[in-house]
């Protein structure tokens, strides 16, 4: 029996229905129209997954220029429950450390999870993501509202940079979902 | 034969010179040397100088100016043949064939061996499948051409069409070796071929496979030869050869199920075992192909057979994730015993593959992907579906889109499924779902739109359609320049469910004329395969031709045109009624009680004037009137509850039955057919419901009581048009009571035909090929019907064009159709000018031709 296909594919005005319809289901945040509008402009920082040709997953990233570090954000990172622990997170991972790479200007990585989503920390971690901070009432509407901050440092900041502060970050607003 | 007033030398130079600018299309310059010549007073009425200056403002669309010129042309100089064929020509560009060839002969009468007249006319007859007259113009050109092999090709071809395969055979042969040796072309190939074909439509499979042999090495279509040759063997019973040549072929081409199923023949396999066997063995020497793992299934009867068959076949294809799967083996549900062990598997996959990932329980199995399971579910949504178990098909449906709410094909079946159970409003609302979700797939897109005009949202399909038609244009205009007659048959029906008369009836004109336009590009072919040697493409469109309007859009437009006719004429719009009490029962059981009640007492039927005259159908009229209705039907029932009350009852009556759901429009034909059984006797037609397709049964009965009203009123002008397309089905057979409205008007003009004892003159009736082809066709539908019962798939809708299989070769006068009246007239005016050429005649010609040195030298080809 042959392996199945796993590959990405880029987001559309055509296909993004799709990727609303998999966030909805994936996330327990749903986002603005802003955001996905910015999704389509994002080029390779948004990706749709492919599990042999139907549509399981998907990763949105934006670039986040603020506390004078130009840092990668990943914004959304999900699969279909039914296609999980297939390797479909990990290549949409690879993909985003590869065009962090290939960019070559990025300080570091991160992104918020939910503090009692064990699941995505441990997912995380083997990519070498650390947990730098939990930002308390993070989310609005969903249970638990904290947030951990998880970053994978790219490289090591030139200057002394400050250090992450709770609540510096208005994530809540940037990140799009309501 | 000179013009019967020649011009002088320097007027006759600027003659020559309007012929040379109208074949360079200088139209402009061409008047310009018309009007020096016509500017002198000498010559200002000089015929054929008129006529030159019609035919180049025809061509400069100055149409109704042309036509007075050609005539003014005509009337100063009736003996010139110029004259005529300019006529002709003006004639044919406005499609009117049979004036055309009027025009041709008469120029003929004065310049009997004008090669181009004489071509011009060869075209037309065979575009009116004149075949007779077409024999004979061939004949002439051959006479007058030897040495061109589009003479020997176009006789050739005229006596095969007529049937006359002997002849058409030997003046092939005798032009073919005629030509030099070698070297062999591809038009030399397809010359073989087609003879090859003439060979084996004769019968003569023996020959025709002699044939094929001797010439194989010449013949560059090798594929075509294979294939032929291993049909001449079956046909000869040769089983041993036709095997051969049948295994060479499946290795070309092991997707091929014909290849199968000849190889089967050829090796007399009869019972099933042996048939499951025999794909074993394909399977192993093919094992990526599909054809004998698919055609297995369809042959293994015994249950554990098949179901270990199937098995295999299924487990591929959810492994796979075949989307038509199911599409794929609907064709073996009609077997009872297939459906229950599909259901048994896929049943049984579904558990295993949610529990443990794998098909069956066995331990050792491999995990299957995760969309195993979704394609299970996925087949299993179609499988109830198909049995219309609506609630488990949504079941699983369901289940399928929870588990994986990305996939398209999803909310399409979900979508069919509410549509088979008879909702067409929330089918559409899915497949508007599935068509977001990926809004650059053009099926998608195509199939919401077409689930909106089932719902009766027309304007919102056009809507839909527009993201792919062409920009700037509207899209209904595009779709109909593109032909797309999907599009224009369901919008007809929607229209007619809406009772917009008007709008069904042009969506069902615009199709029409889509026939009408295939029937006419024909016309370019006639010359161009001739000179291009596709010999056996160009048999096989005329054969095409000839049965064009059997295509399924076209039978279901002609059913709405029809129906919608039929509606107008029990029901005239002019007296719609206007007192309408706003809780009668629906709108169309509503006013056709109104209208009975009034043609009551009336005692009499409305008259003409009151009648929208559908023998020359004047779309707008009707449009007109049907946008009024609609404006009246839309006050009185707010839009939206009408296309789904409509709609409902075309399909199956709903499977999710809520209790009310008893829609309006089933309850009015229950209604009806109550009130027709205490009356015991068949509705009248102001009785059946026309607002959505009648079944075809009720719209007979309509159709004849309308024609006992119609042929007391209109005493001629109504029947012949219903002539035009019935007739190739002789009434012998006619039992009584199938009296459709064909039968019967052929009956009755049949009796007026015999108390005048002639048949009815060509003025009495309308030329055959321009009927209002709709109407035509609702007598045509009923015909066909028996007739295909009769002459299963051979016979054609019309009858002249049967000639071609099985030409009657003798007309009675008396059978008084309009086809076979025309032609035996013009073959009878043909005996009388010159008699067709006798087969020694010819071959007398075909040798002397042949045998002539000077010919063969201008043979460079």
């Amino acid at each position: 029996m042959t392996r199945a296909k796993i590959e990405l594919g880029d987001v559309t005005p055509h296909n993004i229905k799709q990727l609303k319809k998999l966030n909805t289901v994936v996330f327990p945040v749903s986002y603005n129209d802003k955001f996905y509008k910015d999704v389509l402009e994002a080029g390779e920082l948004a990706k749709l997954a492919y599990y042999n040709d139907i549509v399981v997953g998907a990763v949105c990233c934006r670039i986040d220029t603020s506390e004078n570090s130009r840092r990668l954000y990943i914004m959304t990172l999900g699969c279909l429950y039914p296609y999980r622990r297939l390797g479909i997170g990990t290549l949409m991972v690879e993909h985003v450390l590869k065009y962090v790479e290939q960019d070559g200007n990025f300080d570091s990585i991160f992104l918020h999870v939910q503090v009692n989503n064990e699941g995505a920390i441990d997912f995380y971690k083997k990519f070498g993501f650390e947990i730098v901070e939990t930002k308390e009432h993070y989310y609005k509407r969903i249970e638990p509202a904290d947030a951990h901050v998880l970053q994978k440092t790219i490289r090591q900041p030139q200057q002394p940079s400050v250090p992450l502060l709770n609540g510096t970050v208005p994530h809540a607003k940037t990140n799009g979902h309501d | 034969m000179p013009p019967s007033n020649p011009l002088p030398p320097k007027e006759n130079a600027l003659f020559k010179r309007i012929l040379r600018c109208y074949e360079h299309k200088q139209y402009k310059n061409g008047l310009k040397f018309a009007k020096q010549i016509l500017s002198n007073p000498k010559y200002a009425d000089h015929g054929e100088t008129l006529a030159m200056k019609g035919l180049t403002l025809n061509c400069l669309g100055r149409k109704d100016e042309a036509y007075e010129y050609v005539r003014r042309g005509l009337r100063n100089d009736l003996k010139s043949p110029v004259c005529w064929h300019v006529y002709g020509l003006l004639q044919r560009s406005d499609k009117k064939y049979d004036e055309a060839i009027k025009c041709y002969r008469n120029a003929l009468k004065w310049e009997k061996e004008n090669i181009q007249i004489l071509r011009d006319l060869s075209l037309l007859q065979i575009q009116m499948r004149d075949l007779e007259g077409y024999k004979d113009t061939r004949y002439q050109l051959f006479m007058l051409r030897p040495t061109q092999r589009a003479s020997w090709i176009g006789f050739a071809m005229s006596y095969h069409l007529l049937g006359d395969y002997e002849m058409a055979n030997s003046i092939l042969d005798a032009f073919r070796t005629n030509q030099m040796k070698g070297p062999y072309d591809y038009e030399h190939s397809e010359l073989l071929l087609y003879q090859n074909m003439v060979l084996a439509e004769s019968g003569q499979y023996e020959r025709a496979l002699q044939h094929l042999n001797k010439f194989s090495s010449q013949i560059l279509d090798k594929l075509s030869i294979k294939e032929t040759s291993g049909e001449y063997y079956l046909k000869l019973k040769r089983f041993k050869e036709a095997e051969a040549v049948y295994e060479d072929l499946l290795k070309r081409n092991p997707e091929n199920v014909m290849y199968y199923e000849k190889l089967i023949e050829a090796k007399q396999l009869s019972n099933a075992d042996e048939k499951v066997a025999f794909f074993d063995v394909y399977k192993k020497e093919f094992p990526r192909a599909i054809a004998p793992r698919r055609l297995q299934l369809t042959e293994a009867h015994a249950q554990p057979v098949f179901e270990r068959l199937a098995d295999d076949y299924l487990r591929h294809g959810l492994h796979k994730g075949i989307p038509p799967l199911f599409v794929d083996l609907r064709s073996l549900y009609a077997d009872q015993s297939k459906a229950d062990t599909i259901e048994k598997l896929i049943l049984q996959y579904i558990e295993n593959l949610s529990s443990v990932g794998t098909f069956s329980s066995d331990a050792g199995e491999t995990k299957q992907p995760a969309s195993a399971l979704l394609w299970a579910y996925y087949y299993a949504a179609q499988h109830f579906d198909y049995k219309k178990d609506t609630d488990r098909a949504l079941l699983y449906i369901d289940a399928a889109i929870e588990h994986t709410p990305t996939l398209i094909e999803l909310f399409i079946v979900k979508g069919r499924i509410y549509k088979h159970a008879g909702d067409p409003v929330s089918a559409y609302q899915w497949l508007e779902e599935a068509q977001a979700m990926d809004t650059a797939d053009r099926y998608v897109n195509s199939k919401c739109a077409r689930y909106m005009l089932r719902a009766g949202h027309v304007k919102r399909a056009e809507d839909m359609c527009a993201k792919f038609t062409r920009e700037g244009v509207p899209a209904t205009e595009n779709l109909n320049e593109m032909q797309c007659m999907w599009f224009q048959t369901e919008a007809a029906a929607a229209y007619q469910r809406q009772q917009q008369w008007g709008e069904a009836l042009k969506k069902a004109h615009e199709v029409d004329r889509h026939f009408s336009e295939i029937m006419e590009d024909q016309f370019d072919f006639h010359s161009y395969c001739m000179r291009k040697m596709t010999l056996r493409s160009y048999v096989g469109l005329l054969r095409l031709e000839d049965v064009l309007r059997a295509h399924p859009f076209y039978f279901r437009c002609a059913r709405v045109a029809i129906s919608v006719y039929l509606r107008l004429y029990t029901q005239p719009l002019q007296d719609a009624p206007q007192t309408a009490e706003p809780d009668t029962g629906t709108l169309a059981l509503h006013t056709r009680a109104s209208t009975r009640s009034r043609c009551r007492t009336r005692r009499r039927p409305p008259s003409p004037t009151q009648v929208p005259s559908h023998y020359t159908p004047a779309p707008l009229h009707a449009a007109a009137a049907g946008r009024a209705a609609d404006r009246r039907a839309r006050h009185r029932y707010p839009r939206t509850t009408h296309p789904r009350l409509y709609t409902q009852p075309l399909q199956d009556a709903p499977q999710t039955a809520e209790p009310d759901t008893g829609t309006l429009a089933l309850h009015t034909r229950a209604s009806t057919r109550s009130r027709c059984r205490t009356r015991r006797r068949p509705p009248s037609p102001t009785q059946v419901p026309s607002h959505y397709t009648p079944a075809p049964l009720h719209a007979a009965a309509a159709g004849r009581a309308a024609d006992r009203r119609a042929r007391h009123r209109y005493p001629r002008t109504t029947h012949p048009r219903l002539y035009t397309q019935p007739l190739q089905d002789a009434p012998q057979t006619a039992e009584p009571d199938t009296g459709t409205l064909a039968l019967h008007t052929r009956a009755s003009t049949r009796s007026r035909c015999r108390t005048r004892r002639r048949p009815p003159s060509p003025t009495q009736v309308p030329s055959h090929y321009t009927p209002a082809p709709l109407h035509a066709a609702a007598a045509g539908r009923a015909a066909d019907r028996r007739a295909r019962h009769r002459y299963p798939r051979t016979t054609h809708p019309r009858l002249y064009t049967q000639p071609l299989q099985d030409a009657p070769q003798t007309a009675e006068p008396d059978t008084g159709t309009l086809a076979l009246h025309t032609r035996a007239s013009t073959r009878s005016r043909c005996r009388t000018r010159r008699r067709p050429p006798s087969p020694t005649q010819v071959s007398c010609v075909i040798t002397m031709f042949s045998s002539s040195p000077l010919i063969r030298k201008q043979h460079v080809w």
